[in-house]
């Protein structure tokens, strides 16, 4: 049936939003690479034991037309830097209001997802999918939303600012990815990436990541707003998270089939 | 497996169709212009907007590192302004409201010459579509509604797809009554467990897919316990399906030997309903759960073949026999899992038409066994494919025959189908191109189902697409359907 496959993966978009805690302020600057990317991937995509949060995304084209998207999130992650549950649940475009996804987020092996279409009554369970295309319909992939494994590339510390580690990250295989390298500015406090420029084989910036607004959300420091901007179309996609709340105790036994039905209205809220 | 009619509520009797039509259409027009305004409304929005939006573009990053203050872009303002719906955590309230919907007009001709029906449209209709939500943390009440001005058989109708309260009991059990759409099973088009009322006649016409499922007055309770769910539902009064019964789409009718369309006076095919007695209710059972990443479930049925396909008795000249359902319980399982970068799924259930277990009653059908394997995955980014094979293997199939009022009709002792589904999405998946097709190697037939959906601007969609089907013999599942081949076009405005 059909659909709002677009979707698919959706779900896990929730992520963007939840950010992080893992930092302190550090006393000498950190030298090894992979350890600020996997620092960064913990604060960005496993703040805390669980999260709330209500993503609103506006999609502007290159001709200039714009679309929104609106979700709320419920994360709860096993382990940091490891598995994740997400349920979203979308609130508009109306046409796909109460469309639902489950999301168990594998660290090592594809993802279990699964919507639900409302007007059918239909779970479907989605297969694995191309990580690194649009999520749905938004100038963000996948990737973007859920998180890449710090493993996937090879990281080099290219310079140490005052306030940012610059680090140049490396596919370890061409497979599946558009991109010949990326380069991650990394803020020193809170390991929250600044702007991500994605280079193609010709050495030229097609796609840029920039993080807008950081909020200090129960003393989590959070991205709240994010632009990412296809630089070859001029088309870009503005993401807002707002009523973010960290450690509600969310239960892991809502993160089930009948969840998808019938949103547990008590986290959502 | 006949496919057969509908029975939504249409407009009281007496009152000229007419008129019918007239307020249709005056409300219909009046929604359409009002969902115009809103169009333009948003359109004079947009633009400065963009304007801004590309004036944005070009001042560069704003790289915020830390808590950075907002940058003073009027792009993002709009997020503030942006209403809150219910359900997203604007928090406080105990009750949240939301209401939604759509308008949509649908045309759909057909292309090939019948005989047998007497409209060139299989479809002409315009419909408003009315979505109501009330939730509460432990409660929510939901109306899902539909109008409709039926330009094929001249008629107005109301059909209310959902009107149903759920209440949860903390996190081990729930329940929903009232009217609800159902669904259960691993199969794509094809439903093997899932025995809760389908309409033939959207599937076929153009109608969006959620129509193919027809609602039903029911109670639903679920359990569940650590990772394994038992869902009960019951439905006091038998709901068969809106099966294809000559009105609107034309069938082969075995009786008379032809397909049969509205121009016969058999037309439409009315069957005989049990009685509403609490006995002739229906239970449909499902115990559900999973083992890592493979998903297990069990399923059960207790009521009637949800089409009408026995008879009230054996031909009597005095006494014509009447179309009727029969007595069925069913009995299954299905398994879903990962498997080489895609999903595969199997399913299998016995048929247990229980008054003729023997299979010599030529006006009970006989018990089957349904068996389903699919496989789906991702080939390129994008781009989805689902292959099914399908088999419905007939008891007693020699009984069948020998005793059979229509040997030569009757479907083979193995029938197989195969269903092959291609699904592309391009412009930012603003574009849908998909393929769905039926085909059975034993019966020759085959259902293709070509659709293309664009989403022009945000709350306007048009769909085009077709439903064709052909088929060696006139008395096969999809050959019968061959005379109703249409294409359509839909265009739906959504709030």
């Amino acid at each position: 049936m059909r659909t709002l496959t677009k979707t698919w993966l959706a779900a896990v978009a929730a992520a963007t939003l939840l950010s992080t805690p893992t930092m302190s302020a550090e006393a000498g600057d950190l030298k090894d690479a992979s350890a600020i990317v996997r620092r960064t991937n913990n604060a960005q995509y496993y703040a805390a034991n669980d999260g709330r949060a209500l993503v609103r995304m506006k999609i502007v084209d290159s001709r200039g037309r714009s679309q929104r998207r609106q979700f709320a999130v419920l994360r709860r992650d096993k382990k940091d830097g490891g598995d994740q549950n997400y349920l979203v649940v979308f609130d508009q475009p109306a046409d796909v209001r109460n469309t639902a996804f489950l999301v168990k987020k594998h660290a090592n092996k594809d993802d279990d997802r699964w919507l639900y279409m409302p007007g059918l009554d239909l779970v479907k369970r989605i297969a694995a999918s191309d990580e690194r295309t649009s999520f749905v319909g938004t100038h963000f992939f996948y990737e973007d939303i859920s998180g890449r494994q710090p493993e996937e590339d090879t990281h080099q510390l290219l310079e140490t600012t005052d306030t940012e580690y610059v680090v140049k990250s490396t596919p370890k295989t061409s497979k599946g990815v558009e991109f010949a390298h990326y380069t991650l500015r990394i803020n020193k406090k809170t390991f929250l990436p600044s702007q991500i420029e994605y280079v193609n084989s010709q050495g030229k910036v097609y796609r840029l990541i920039e993080t807008v607004k950081v909020d200090t959300v129960e003393g989590v420091p959070t991205i709240t707003r994010l632009k990412v901007s296809d630089l070859e179309s001029g088309g870009y996609t503005l993401s807002d998270v707002s009523h973010v709340r960290y450690d509600l105790g969310i239960p892991d036994d809502i993160f089930v089939e009948t969840s998808l039905r019938n949103p547990p209205q008590k986290w959502l809220r | 497996m006949t496919p057969t009619s509908c029975t939504t509520k249409q407009c009281p009797k007496g009152r000229g169709s007419l008129r019918c039509i007239a307020t249709a259409a005056f409300v219909f027009a009046a929604l359409a212009f009002a969902s115009g305004a809103f169009a333009q409304t948003e359109a004079a929005n947009v633009t400065p907007a963009t304007e801004e939006g590309a004036g944005e573009t070009d001042a560069g990053p704003s790289t915020a590192s830390d808590a950075a203050p907002d940058s003073g872009d009027d792009d993002w303002g709009e997020f503030d302004d942006w209403d809150e719906q219910e359900g997203d955590g604007s928090g406080g309230k105990a009750w949240g409201f939301q209401i939604g919907g759509f308008v949509e007009g649908l045309v759909a001709p057909r292309v090939v010459r019948s005989s047998a029906s007497a409209s060139e449209f299989a479809a002409a209709e315009a419909r408003f579509r009315l979505n109501l939500d009330a939730t509460h943390e432990i409660a929510s009440a939901r109306f899902r509604g539909d109008v409709y001005a039926d330009g094929v058989d001249g008629r107005v109708w109301f059909d209310i797809r959902d009107t149903s309260i759920f209440v949860r009991g903390g996190n081990w059990f729930s329940m929903r009554f009232g009217r609800q759409v159902l669904t259960w099973g691993t199969g794509d088009f094809v439903f093997l467990n899932d025995l809760f009322p389908k309409d033939f006649n959207s599937f076929f016409i153009g109608r969006a897919d959620e129509y193919l499922k027809a609602p039903s007055n029911s109670v639903q309770t679920t359990f569940m316990m650590k990772k394994v769910g038992l869902d009960l539902i019951w439905t006091p009064i038998f709901e068969p399906d809106r099966f294809i019964n000559g009105e609107r789409l034309s069938f082969f009718n075995p009786l008379t030997g032809q397909i049969q369309g509205d121009r016969s006076p058999l037309s439409p095919i009315q069957p005989l309903f049990p009685d509403m007695r609490l006995r002739n209710g229906t239970i449909h059972g499902r115990l559900y759960g999973s083992a890592g990443p493979v998903e297990l479930a069990a399923y059960g049925y207790v009521g009637y073949w949800p089409q009408p396909l026995a008879l009230t008795g054996l031909p009597d000249p005095a006494n014509p026999p009447q179309l009727t359902y029969a007595r069925l319980a069913t009995y299954g399982a299905s398994v879903r899992a990962p498997l080489g970068g895609g999903l595969i799924n199997v399913e299998g259930a016995f048929y247990d038409s229980f008054e003729d277990r023997a299979g010599v009653d030529p006006t009970i059908p006989n018990s089957q066994f349904r068996g389903l394997v699919g496989y789906e995955r991702e080939l390129f980014p994008k781009f989805q494919m689902g292959l099914q094979y399908y088999l419905e293997y007939t008891f007693k199939h020699d009984e069948l025959v020998t005793n059979s009022l229509w040997p030569d009709y009757e479907q083979h002792e193995f029938r197989h189908l195969l269903t092959l589904r291609l699904t592309q999405f391009l412009v930012m998946d603003n574009l849908e191109l998909s393929l769905f097709t039926f085909f059975s190697p034993d019966e020759l037939d085959t259902y293709i189902r070509p659709r293309i959906t664009y989403k022009i601007i945000e709350p306007l969609a048009i769909v085009v697409g077709a439903n064709l089907m052909f088929g060696r013999h006139d008395y096969t599942f999809f050959g019968q359907l061959k005379e109703n081949t249409n294409v359509y076009a839909r265009l739906r405005y959504s709030f």
